[in-house]
């Protein structure tokens, strides 16, 4: 259970850490879409969308269906579920942590008495 | 009526500082260094950071957006090594509500001049509260969340 949710956890992330596929998920998070409207915007070829988009299913962020000749895409709300989201709030909220605290050890050196900047 | 759930989650970050251990440590013992960095968003409202840093001492702080639900955090101490290892529980609440209930343990060794830190968080997420309160479509936050995870620039580079 523990395995499962890290490891799809780290999908999730993989798809998401390129702007092309952040993008598409943007785009689906506002309803479906057909393969040739979510290309429209994007500078890249069908074929190139295409392919992000198996990385999108892949991680079980979007769903597609072909009916006819027009393959619909759409949101997986169940991959966003609340606990998945609460797991990247909670570990983006340490990294921002990490970052303050990164400053304020910069902040102080250790040979000089401590000053407060600004 | 609350649909009862209980959902486990494990992750871990790692981080170098160009610190020392013991200022790395200093900056988790001392209320008033730890309350720079511990806090919630910059733009949240924050109370005190209340600091009791022994083993079997507490710590809390609470904040919130303006006019949203208030974020509360609550914990116990239950090993210290001083320039070593922190080991706390800790529960979160939404307003009276107790959302999360976690297992924090904080790992730190010296890495040249500076100090390697390996944090690592067992929580149980109860009956599928949302800490962002009351947000229908988490995708947006998910995002926000994730580029400032992956890296700060990733939001400028992602097409408009």
């Amino acid at each position: 259970m523990m395995l499962h949710a890290a490891a799809s956890l780290d999908l999730t992330f993989q798809a998401l850490a390129d702007p092309t596929r952040r993008a598409m998920v943007e785009r689906l998070s506002r309803g479906p879409a057909s393969v040739s409207m979510l290309a429209e915007p994007l500078a890249m070829t069908l074929s190139a969308v295409v392919q992000h988009l198996a990385v999108l299913e892949a991680s079980g962020l979007v769903t597609s269906e072909k009916a006819g000749r027009v393959r619909t895409c759409r949101i997986e709300p169940r991959a966003l579920d609340v606990a998945e989201r609460w797991i990247s709030e909670r570990r983006a909220s340490w990294e921002r942590r990490f970052d303050r605290l990164d400053a304020l050890l910069a902040e102080e050196t250790p040979t000089t008495k401590p000053t407060r900047r600004r | 009526m609350t649909r009862r759930s209980a959902k486990h989650a494990t992750f871990t970050i790692e981080r170098t500082f160009a610190a020392a251990p013991a200022r790395v440590f200093a900056a988790y013992a001392d209320a008033k260094s730890k309350a720079r960095w511990f806090g919630g968003p910059d733009n949240w409202e924050k109370s005190n950071l209340k600091l009791d840093f022994r083993v079997g001492g507490r710590e809390s702080v609470s904040g919130g957006p303006t006019g949203g639900p208030v974020h509360r955090y609550s914990a116990l101490y239950q090993d210290i090594v001083p320039d070593q290892r922190i080991v706390l529980t800790y529960e979160m609440y939404l307003d009276e509500t107790r959302i999360s209930v976690s297992l924090g343990t904080t790992e730190l060794e010296p890495d040249g001049g500076g100090t390697k830190l390996v944090y690592t968080e067992q929580s149980v997420f109860l009956d599928g509260h949302d800490d962002a309160g009351g947000r229908e479509h988490g995708t947006g936050a998910l995002l926000d969340n994730l580029a400032a995870f992956l890296s700060p620039s990733a939001v400028d580079r992602s097409p408009a």
